[in-house]
């Protein structure tokens, strides 16, 4: 028998690698540049760990839709804040 | 008459840790709040009087738990050991998960005032990471807050209740 130990924080991981290559198309139509798709990832990768996936029943396939919408959020008012910000300093 | 004890809980609910076990459809009730109820009755199982002192076996799902818990005012925002936790779910804001307080391993604050704790859990129908619906039981490390809507029930205050 295995000794059915867990951490919530594995799910995380988890996801992420089932999420990460769908919100890396997200970031590519929001910004060509690859360092800007990377922060964005960066941003919705910490939103998945903050929101804590467990929290969810993906099972369900309109809470992963919900998951992945709270993802693309946060990526797209990242974006915005930053377009907002590179238009007020140049 | 067995009184209650969190040690009998956590003790029982930890003999289950590692089993999977598949109902099928061929339940009613969440699985998760089953096993708790399971645990409950069988650890506070007096085989003299044929009776158990569990005091919660009503509640089929979280939901229900957590009504149950309010009518009872058994409900606190602070874990500790053999409590049972309430997960709140971020889409539904229904709960979404039960499971036993094994150990409170810490504590710390977003902010002022939203604390938050790490809890060592034990739980039906997760996996290693936490997730419903893994069916196996298993211990988990979770962190817990009353900010994000998660609730413990102190069922031991009910000894000697009924």
């Amino acid at each position: 028998m295995d000794s059915g130990d867990g951490d919530a924080q594995r799910s995380v991981s988890r996801l992420w690698g089932e999420m990460e290559a769908e919100l890396r198309r997200v970031a590519q139509r929001l910004t060509e540049n690859r360092d800007e798709q990377d922060d964005l990832l960066q941003e919705a990768l910490v939103e998945l760990w903050r929101t804590d996936p467990t929290r969810y029943d993906l099972r369900r396939r309109n809470e992963r839709r919900f998951l992945r919408r709270v993802l693309v959020n946060r990526m797209w008012k990242v974006w915005k804040a930053e377009r907002a910000r590179s238009c007020l300093e140049s | 008459m067995i009184r209650l004890s969190p040690r009998l809980l956590i003790g029982t609910a930890n003999a289950f840790v590692g089993i999977h076990k598949d109902f099928g459809d061929h339940m009613e009730g969440a699985l998760d709040v089953a096993l708790v109820n399971h645990w409950g009755y069988w650890s506070h199982f007096d085989i003299r009087s044929e009776h158990s002192a569990w005091p919660l076996g009503a509640a089929i799902t979280a939901d229900a738990l957590a009504r149950l818990g309010a009518s009872l005012d058994i409900i606190r925002e602070h874990p500790e050991d053999g409590d049972i936790f309430l997960q709140r779910a971020r889409a539904s804001h229904a709960f979404i998960r039960a499971g036993v307080v094994a150990r409170v391993c810490g504590a710390g604050r977003y902010s002022a005032s939203e604390p938050y704790f790490d809890v060592a859990t034990i739980e039906g129908d997760s996996d290693e990471g936490g997730m419903i619906g893994g069916g196996r039981t298993v211990r988990v490390t979770r962190r817990l807050s009353p900010v994000n809507g998660d609730l413990f029930l102190r069922w031991v205050e009910l000894d000697g209740f009924r």
